[in-house]
């Protein structure tokens, strides 16, 4: 393990004592958000911050987050593309597979929605072809009023609706 | 036709209509000729997060510090081997969880995460004093360029791009 690394395990472990501190100590809580240092970025409004990832098929990607969901293309070119929602609240994008950059195995990351009225929406994506794991359902237990339910991209990649009963 | 290669069928489309694009008036009209975005997002909650992206870490305890102590990311959730950032503007959240034989973790440069940031070389300098190495120094993307980009990693291999323009207000 680098210095680096071992200096933010350093950091990560003292994080976590707080908390169990915090858990086991009522009383005597301390601020266990508060960093050792300060946020550095002053973001662009018009794209402050995205994920990027790898796909073997672009163009199915890209169909069924444009097509299918309704997303805007932010940045568009034949092996890249950026999305965003109509009202920029969240941007992504993603590559298509080359020798330089290797597909991202699907169940490596996940990407969730928390979102309202997820029992309509999954009725609307559904009749618009997007075919889920399962209805929303409790979470963690089945009767419980946060619901989730699942579906993946034509790449895999495991996307999740969070959202409370209506 | 499967679900698959009805997406491909669409993305075939809409990138032969890409192609035709001239002017960012084409622009415009190609990326707002979309289906309605069904979602709404949970405004009930207090805008506890909308969208989040979550990997997978082997070294779960380094990528918290990193997050949190280094970089100066705000936590908005956790639990054992689990834990949810955001920026302090809740400009965006990611979550990543300890890596187990079940899910195994993200392979190192398989995610990148992009900060679009105004002040890209005070930026560099406040990471670089914190002990933050650069893969890819911040620097001009050209020479005379005030468009500046570099690369740091987290201690689990995530790329981590900062650009932006350093004449932006």
């Amino acid at each position: 393990m680098s210095d680096f690394n071992k200096l933010c395990e350093n950091f990560g472990k003292k994080r976590i004592e707080t908390v169990i501190h915090n858990r086991l100590n009522p009383d005597d809580r301390i601020d266990w958000w508060k960093s050792e240092n300060e946020y550095p970025f002053s973001l662009n409004p018009a794209r402050p911050f995205w994920i990027e990832y790898v796909v073997k098929s672009f163009e199915a990607e890209l169909g069924f987050f444009v097509d299918i969901l309704g997303l805007i293309p932010n940045a568009i070119s034949e092996n890249y593309a950026v999305l965003s929602n109509p009202k920029n609240d969240f941007f992504f994008g993603f590559w298509k597979d080359s020798e330089i950059k290797r597909q991202t195995q699907p169940e490596s990351i996940t990407i969730g929605f928390l979102i309202d009225e997820i029992e309509k929406k999954y009725r609307e994506l559904e009749e618009r072809g997007v075919q889920f794991f399962h209805k929303p359902k409790g979470y963690p237990k089945n009767n419980d009023p946060l619901l989730v339910c699942k579906l993946e991209t034509p790449n895999k990649i495991p996307i999740e609706l969070w959202g409370m009963k209506e | 036709m499967d679900f698959k290669e009805k997406c491909r069928e669409l993305g075939e489309k809409r990138w032969a209509e890409a192609e035709k694009i001239e002017s960012s008036e084409d622009f415009q009209k190609f990326a707002t000729s979309t289906p309605k975005f069904p979602i709404e997002f949970c405004n009930d909650l207090s805008r506890c997060w909308d969208v989040n992206f979550e990997y997978y870490v082997e070294d779960f305890l380094s990528e918290v510090g990193f997050f949190t102590d280094m970089m100066g990311l705000q936590i908005k959730g956790f639990d054992e081997e689990y834990i949810m950032f955001k920026s302090p503007g809740d400009e965006f959240f990611f979550g990543f969880w300890a890596s187990d034989d079940k899910v195994p973790a993200t392979p190192k440069g398989a995610l990148r995460m992009m900060f679009w940031v105004k002040n890209p070389v005070e930026v560099a300098k406040t990471l670089t004093e914190r002990g933050i190495e650069f893969i890819d120094e911040i620097k001009p993307v050209q020479d005379g360029a005030t468009f500046h980009q570099g690369k740091i990693i987290s201690p689990n291999g995530v790329v981590i791009q900062i650009w932006g323009d350093t004449t932006m207000d």
